[in-house]
C-alpha cells in the first residue's frame, strides 16, 4: 500500500526528473524537493503561523504557570481560556507537521531507492520502476554531481558544514528567546545539537540524501523569510503592540490572534500595506 | 518552548540513527564452481570455502579433509566518517577454478587467486611459491567494484568491474590489458573464440579481442545491459534494462523479446531454445533463432538466478526461496522444493544433484528429480 501509494510515484517521478534534467541526480533531487516543498507550502504555512502564535503566547503562559503552579486544574483551565481568548490551538503546529513527516520519509526513502548504491539494491529497484522507458532507460542513475559522488558519504567536510549551517539559520529565525532561564538553555542546547547531528549525518550517509537536507533547509529558509521576515535569526524582533490592545490597556499583552503583536518586521509591514 | 519542528527532527533523527549506525548490511551473491568433488562458493559475509561433497554428504565437522575457508582483508577506502564501520568485502561472483587456483573478484574492487594447498596449510596470503597473487597489489587500490564473475581463459583472467575490463595473467596477475567502458560493468565477460563480450551499464555490448582487448565492434542497446551475455555460435544473447532479451551477430541485432521486467539473470541455450528468467516471475523459453516465444512458467516472485538444465528438466530459483523443477518439453511444473530463504545465486548442477546458495547462508544439496534435499550447510563459518 505504502508503496504503491507513496514511494513508488515519488520514486519514479525523481527518475523522470533525472531523465529530464540533463541525467543529473543532483539536480533530480534538487527539483523533486522543491515540488514536495511548494505541494506542502500550505501546511508549513499553517505551521509557522501557528508557531508564532503559540510563541507569543509564551509570556502569559508563564505568567500564568507561575501563577498556578500549585493548582494543576486552575492552571489548566487558566491556559485553556488563554488559549480560547487568543483563538490559538495548541495542537495546530502539530499536525500539518505530522502530515508532512510520511511525505519527507517517502522522499527520503526514493532517494536512497535510486541511488541503488549495492547490486542488491538495484536488483530491488526494479520492482519500484513503472514500465514507463523513460524510467527503465536511464537505470542505474549517474551518481556524479559537483565533486560529489552522490550514493557516498562527501570525503570532504563541505557538505556537512552547509547542511549543519543552514539547519541552525532555519532553527534560529523560529526559536523564540523564553523567559524562563532553564528553558532558554534548553533551546539553546536545541539549536546547537540538531544542526551539529544533521552535520554528523551528512558525513555518514549517502551525500544524495545530505543534499537534499541541504536544499529543504534553504528552501526552508527563503519560506520562513517571504512569511516573517528573519524571524529571531538576529535576536529577537521588534515588539509592536496593537493600538486595539492598547486601548484596552492590555500593557503589551498579547491576546487574539489579529494581535500578535511579536510579527517580524517585514511581515508586519506586509500586513498593513 | 522548543521549535516547533523539533519533534520532525527528532524522529528523523531516530530513524537515520537506526539505519545508519548499524553495520552495513553483508552482500552477495556466488553460485557454486565444482571441481574434482570439491565445491567452492563464496559467502555472503565475504569468505570463499572449499567443501568436500563427500563430508557435507556426511555432515561431517568442518574443516574436514580438503576443506578451508579464506577471507580476503578489508580495505581501508574512504567512506566517510561517522560510525559505520568499513564495508564488508562481498562477494557476489561465483569462483573461477583452474587446477590448483582458485580465482574470485571482491566488490571492493580485488581479484584473488588462492591456492587450495597453502590455503588448507594456512600459509600467510599470498603465498607467491604457490602461485597466489592479488591484484591490484597495493592494499589501498582497487580497481573498481567487482559484481560478476571473474573468467579464465586462454592463461588470462578476465573481468568486469566498475572501472571497465581487465585481462590479468593468470600465473602471475599482471595486468595484460585494460578496457575503460563507458559505465560499469557488472557483468561476467563470455570468453569465447579470442573475443571476449561484456555488457556494460552504458547500455553497450562489447567485443573484444582477447589477445590486446582492442574493440572489435559493439552493440549500442536503448538501456544499461543487465545480464552477463551467452554465446551460441555467432550469436549474442543478453537482458537489457529496456526489459528487452536481445540476440546480437556481429553488432547487429537478429531479433529481441520483451518481458514484463527486467532480463537479468544470465540465459542458457540447450537444442536451439533460450531459457531466460525474468523479474516479472517468468522464465521464458525462446527458439534461439527467432526469438519466438515457446512457453513460459510463472514463478511466485521474481526470477534473478540463472536456470540450469539437466537431463530433460529445467530447474530454477525464484527470489521467495522455491526451486522449481520443469519440464523442458512442455513448461509444465514437475516438482517444487521451498527452501524458506531468498535465492539470488545461480544454479549448479552435478550428478543428478543441484547446488543452491541461499540467501539465510545456507547451502542446499537437492537431489533431482525428486527434490529431497540430500544436504545442508551453513556456510557461517569462521576461520580458524
Amino acid at each position: 500500500m505504502w508503496n504503491t501509494l507513496v514511494l513508488d510515484p515519488m520514486l519514479n517521478s525523481l527518475i523522470v526528473l533525472y531523465s529530464v534534467l540533463f541525467s543529473s541526480f543532483g539536480l533530480a533531487i534538487v527539483a523533486l524537493t522543491i515540488i514536495v516543498r511548494l505541494a506542502t507550502y500550505p501546511l508549513t504555512l499553517r505551521q509557522l503561523r501557528s508557531t508564532k502564535a503559540l510563541q507569543t503566547l509564551q509570556p502569559k503562559l508563564q505568567e500564568i504557570q507561575k501563577k498556578y503552579a500549585k493548582n494543576k486544574t486552575r492552571l489548566q483551565r487558566e491556559m485553556m481560556e488563554l488559549y480560547k481568548e487568543a483563538g490559538v490551538n495548541p495542537a495546530g503546529c502539530l499536525w500539518p507537521m505530522l502530515v508532512q513527516i510520511p511525505i519527507w520519509i517517502a522522499l527520503y526513502q526514493s532517494i536512497m531507492r535510486a541511488l541503488a548504491a549495492t547490486p542488491e539494491s538495484l536488483l530491488s529497484l526494479s520492482q519500484h520502476l513503472y514500465s514507463w522507458s523513460i524510467v527503465n532507460q536511464v537505470v542505474p542513475l549517474k551518481e556524479k554531481f559537483l565533486w560529489l559522488d552522490l550514493s557516498k558519504p562527501d570525503g570532504t567536510i563541505i557538505l556537512a558544514v552547509l547542511v549543519g549551517v543552514t539547519m541552525w539559520v532555519q532553527q534560529k529565525m523560529v526559536t523564540a528567546p523564553a523567559a524562563d532561564p532553564r528553558q532558554e538553555s534548553m533551546n539553546r542546547m536545541m539549536l546547537l545539537m540538531m544542526p551539529f547531528m544533521f552535520g554528523l549525518f551528512a558525513l555518514q550517509f549517502p551525500s544524495g540524501l545530505a543534499l537534499f537536507w541541504l536544499v529543504s533547509n534553504i528552501i526552508g529558509i527563503v519560506m520562513q523569510y517571504f512569511m516573517g521576515g528573519w524571524g529571531y535569526l538576529f535576536g529577537p524582533p521588534a515588539v509592536k503592540v496593537a493600538p486595539k490592545e492598547r486601548k484596552k490597556g492590555a500593557k503589551g499583552r498579547v491576546i487574539g490572534k489579529s494581535s500578535i503583536t511579536s510579527e517580524p518586521k517585514k511581515s508586519t509591514t506586509k500586513k498593513k500595506s | 518552548m522548543l521549535p516547533t519542528n523539533f519533534l520532525f527532527l527528532l524522529s528523523l533523527s531516530l530513524l537515520l540513527i537506526a539505519s545508519g549506525c548499524a553495520a552495513p548490511a553483508s552482500g552477495g551473491w556466488s553460485g557454486i564452481a565444482f571441481h574434482g568433488n570439491t565445491i567452492y562458493v563464496a559467502s555472503v559475509d565475504g569468505k570463499v570455502l572449499a567443501l568436500n561433497s563427500a563430508a557435507r554428504n556426511q555432515e561431517a565437522l568442518f574443516p574436514a579433509s580438503r576443506e578451508w575457508v579464506f577471507t580476503p582483508r578489508a580495505l581501508a577506502l574512504p567512506t566517510g566518517f561517522g560510525c559505520a564501520p568499513p564495508p564488508p568485502p562481498s562477494i557476489y561472483g561465483t569462483p573461477a577454478v583452474a587446477g590448483d587456483l582458485v580465482y574470485f573478484g571482491t566488490y571492493l574492487g580485488k581479484v584473488y587467486a588462492v591456492n587450495s594447498s597453502a590455503r588448507m596449510e594456512k600459509r600467510d596470503f599470498p603465498a607467491g611459491v604457490k602461485g597466489e597473487w592479488e591484484y591490484p597489489r597495493q592494499v589501498d587500490k582497487s580497481i573498481g567494484s567487482i559484481v560478476g564473475q571473474v573468467v579464465v581463459a586462454n592463461n588470462s583472467v578476465y573481468v568486469g568491474s566498475s572501472n571497465g575490463v581487465y585481462a590479468l595473467d593468470a600465473k602471475s596477475g599482471d595486468l595484460k590489458w585494460h578496457f575503460k567502458t563507458g559505465g560499469k560493468a557488472w557483468t561476467t565477460p563470455e570468453a569465447k573464440g579470442g573475443v571476449v563480450y561484456v555488457g556494460d551499464f552504458d547500455g553497450k555490448l562489447y567485443a573484444l579481442s582477447a589477445g590486446e582487448g582492442k574493440e572489435l565492434w559493439g552493440f549500442q542497446a536503448p538501456a544499461a545491459v543487465a545480464s552477463s551475455a551467452t554465446v551460441f555460435g555467432d550469436m549474442v544473447i543478453f537482458g537489457c534494462f529496456d526489459r528487452h532479451l536481445y540476440a546480437v551477430t556481429n553488432g547487429k541485432e537478429r531479433w529481441k523479446f520483451r518481458g514484463g521486467n527486467w532480463f537479468w539473470a544470465k540465459p542458457i541455450v540447450s537444442d536451439d531454445i533460450v531459457y531466460a528468467g525474468n523479474l516479472d516471475r517468468n522464465i521464458y523459453a525462446l527458439k534461439v533463432e527467432t526469438g519466438e516465444k515457446l512457453w513460459q512458467f510463472e514463478a511466485d516472485s521474481p526470477i534473478a538466478s540463472s536456470p540450469i538444465l539437466m537431463d530433460d528438466f529445467l530447474m530454477m530459483a525464484c527470489e521467495a526461496g522455491k526451486i522449481y523443477i520443469v519440464s523442458v518439453t512442455t513448461g509444465k511444473l514437475v516438482k517444487t522444493v521451498s527452501l524458506g530463504s531468498p535465492v539470488l545465486a545461480p544454479l549448479y548442477g552435478e550428478e543428478g544433484v543441484v547446488y543452491v546458495h541461499a540467501k539465510n547462508r545456507n547451502l542446499y544439496a537437492v537431489k533431482i528429480p525428486g527434490g529431497e534435499i540430500v544436504w545442508k550447510f551453513s556456510l557461517a563459518v569462521k576461520e580458524k
